[in-house]
């Protein structure tokens, strides 16, 4: 591989950019399958997708002759013994499946580096074509084998769901592949692998689709926003890229309000020497009837803590109401037990809660 | 990106330059295929009477996989050619000059399921028949159609395996090739058996060449198991093709043996054959692993 990644730096002149690279390597596969072309020219048997064509109505029969019989493989695979025959074919039908799956899967890699990215489909893109091809090459025209197959094929049974439709496109590509290879019709694979490569180059690129803003917004806000998806401060990105970006100005200052004015309750106004946070945790308690859990809750916490105040209810529809509490913690009794009570308490409508100490505090209290 | 879009306009430049066939072009390239085949049939003759012996095919047509199974051959009186496939009883019509399957039919409707290995026409009627030497009565159908059938057996399943089916017009007599002998038939022996058609077991003794004069008449075989039976229409002599041997014996309707040699070319699994009323010996080849074959020979090579 190091030799491999070499000459691909030669070739593109050490550019990173994927385009080149992957033209490259196309390049390079046709040449030498313009090379083995040439020096064996039984090899066109792999692209001649001969189990394609249609049994029904008047066909045209390839002239053996006419081309000279060498070169459509007749002469010298019975020159051959046929089962030895039929391992070249088979292996040559792998390895060339393999072949062009390889920068799918660099694609992929490429393309899905920062969200989503699966390592069971890079090898699943790799492994299943091959499996599919030589399905295909065992099936050939029999209808009986067919079904027999999909008899025992309906025998396994799949329960894996891809998270992306992304994910599943390149699952299709691998099959479509596969099943192009097993036909042998590996220009069709050929062509079909480059097409995608670059189809989802082209739309990673450009971001195509991404967001539903109009282009004002989109170059108003995506800027500011961008810095926040792409930190080189160490600190840890964003993790939906996507979702960020699609923020209108009005949803994205309400959210820069409210972190506002939980941090300054939470850390105190720092401005003064003496000021001292009020509140130094957070409780979010998810709840499916909002005003039955804030009776419930309301008089655990007024034993439990010091202070706390409601701070926000949010009620997405049809999904489970948040409760936000800032809440100022005694020593004691602990977060656990506060939250043991909460849960204790209020059963049939509390469906969860938990603690969010401020860092900021935690801080403080380890540098005194 | 402009990498990409060079790519993609390299692939529609591609598509744009390959030639398109039109239905006008398509029929003047098979005329000319035609005219070829029968350019190299004319050169063979002339070598031939000036004493050379060629054994290079006139014609070589490959075919797609779904013919892989192709088991038996045969001509009609006016010069059709018919293929059969092993496991189903599909039928295809071939032009063997310019190398194009005209249609098929099928027969039985389902399609019978059995293993085919021979068949003969028999001027209007066509004959198929199983390895266990089971005949089926049908007729020639027009492209696409399902014709229907009859059927009769010889019962002659225990004493023979068989492959190849020929007719005989002097004693309207349909010919069984003996593949591997069973019980009650004659051992180290080509094994010929005489069926009436619509009769039951064998209508009077087999023909039986013993191995000793098939190799008196030059073919050195410790066995010969007959792959296709087919009659000769300029001689009414038989040709009994053997795959496993890749050897050709030429007998009369008596059981003479006139030559014995070996099939010309080069073969992987040939399975039918038939003979054109001008002496051109056709081959069919099974798959086996690749890609089925008819072969045209500008004579039989022996």
């Amino acid at each position: 591989m190091p030799f491999f990644s070499k000459m691909m730096d030669l070739a593109t002149g050490g550019s990173e950019s994927p385009v080149r690279r992957l033209l490259v390597y196309y390049v390079f596969i046709v040449a030498i399958t313009v090379g083995l072309l040439y020096i064996f020219p039984a090899a066109n048997l792999l692209f001649s997708g001969e189990r394609l064509t249609d049994a029904g109505g008047p066909q045209v029969l390839t002239d053996g002759l006419h081309r000279g019989a060498a070169s459509i493989g007749i002469v010298d695979a019975s020159a051959l013994p046929p089962r030895l025959y039929m391992v070249i074919t088979t292996f040559a039908v792998m390895l060339g499946t393999l072949v062009l799956m390889l920068p799918v899967s660099w694609v992929y890699m490429a393309t899905r580096r920062s969200t989503g990215y699966v390592q069971s489909i890079v090898h699943t893109m790799l492994i299943l074509p091959i499996v599919v091809a030589g399905i295909v090459l065992i099936v050939r025209n029999s209808l009986a084998l067919a079904f027999s197959l999909a008899g025992i094929v309906a025998g396994v049974r799949f329960r894996a769901n891809l998270k992306d439709n992304r994910d599943t496109v390149f699952i299709f590509l691998a099959i479509g592949v596969g099943l192009a290879a097993g036909v042998q019709a590996l220009t069709v694979a050929a062509i079909l692998s480059l097409v995608f490569n670059f189809t989802i180059l082209l739309v990673w690129r450009t971001d195509f689709g991404r967001s539903p803003l109009d282009l004002a917004q989109k170059v108003e806000w995506s800027e500011p926003l961008s810095a926040l998806v792409d930190t080189n401060d160490g600190t840890p990105p964003v993790p939906d890229r996507d979702l960020l970006l699609t923020l209108t100005p009005e949803k994205a200052d309400a959210l820069a309000d409210r972190f506002n004015r939980v941090r300054n309750m939470l850390a105190g106004d720092r401005g003064k020497k003496t000021g001292k946070p009020r509140y130094n945790a957070v409780l979010s308690v998810s709840a499916s009837d909002a005003d039955a859990a804030k009776k419930a809750v309301e008089p655990i916490l007024q034993q439990t803590t010091k202070r706390f105040r409601l701070d926000d209810v949010v009620s997405p529809e049809g999904k489970p109401s948040t409760l936000y509490y800032l809440v100022r913690l005694r020593k004691e009794p602990s977060q656990d037990d506060v939250l043991h009570a909460i849960m204790n308490a209020s059963k049939d409508c509390v469906l969860g809660a938990e603690f969010e100490v401020a860092k900021d505090l935690e801080k403080e209290k380890s540098e005194v | 990106m402009r990498a990409a879009t060079g790519a993609a306009l390299g692939i529609a430049l591609l598509a744009a330059c390959s030639p398109s066939e039109g239905p006008a072009a398509r029929r003047a390239a098979l005329d000319l295929r035609a005219r070829e085949v029968r350019t190299r049939a004319a050169a063979a003759d002339s070598a031939a009477r000036a004493g050379q012996r060629r054994d290079d095919p006139i014609a070589l047509w490959i075919m797609p996989y779904h013919y892989a199974e192709i088991s038996a051959l045969t001509l009609t009186a006016d010069g059709r050619l018919y293929g059969l496939g092993d496991e189903n009883s599909e039928i295809w019509q071939i032009d063997y000059l310019r190398g194009v399957v005209l249609g098929h039919f099928t027969v039985g409707d389902p399609p019978i399921q059995a293993d085919f290995e021979g068949m003969v026409a028999v001027d209007s009627a066509l004959y198929l028949m199983d390895s266990k030497g089971r005949i089926y009565r049908t007729v020639i159908g027009a492209n696409g159609a399902t014709v229907p059938y009859d059927e009769f057996d010889s019962a002659l399943g225990k004493e023979c395996e068989f492959e190849g089916l020929s007719w005989d017009p002097a004693s309207s007599m349909l010919l069984l090739g003996c593949k591997h002998v069973g019980k009650g038939a004659p051992r180290d022996a080509l094994v010929i058996y005489r069926v009436s058609p619509g009769g039951r077991g064998a209508a009077g003794a087999p023909i039986v060449i013993p191995q000793a004069a098939l190799a008196a008449a030059g073919g050195q075989w410790h066995e010969f198991s007959v792959s296709e039976l087919t009659r000769d229409p300029r001689t009414g002599n038989f040709l009994v093709m053997a795959a496993l041997q890749r050897a050709l014996v030429e007998i009369t309707p008596s059981g003479q043996v006139v030559k014995a040699g070996a099939i010309p070319g080069h073969h992987r699994q040939p399975e039918g054959a038939a003979i054109t009323p001008d002496g051109r010996l056709i081959v069919a080849d099974e798959a086996a692993g690749d890609r089925p074959i008819i072969s045209v020979y500008p004579s039989t090579g022996i």
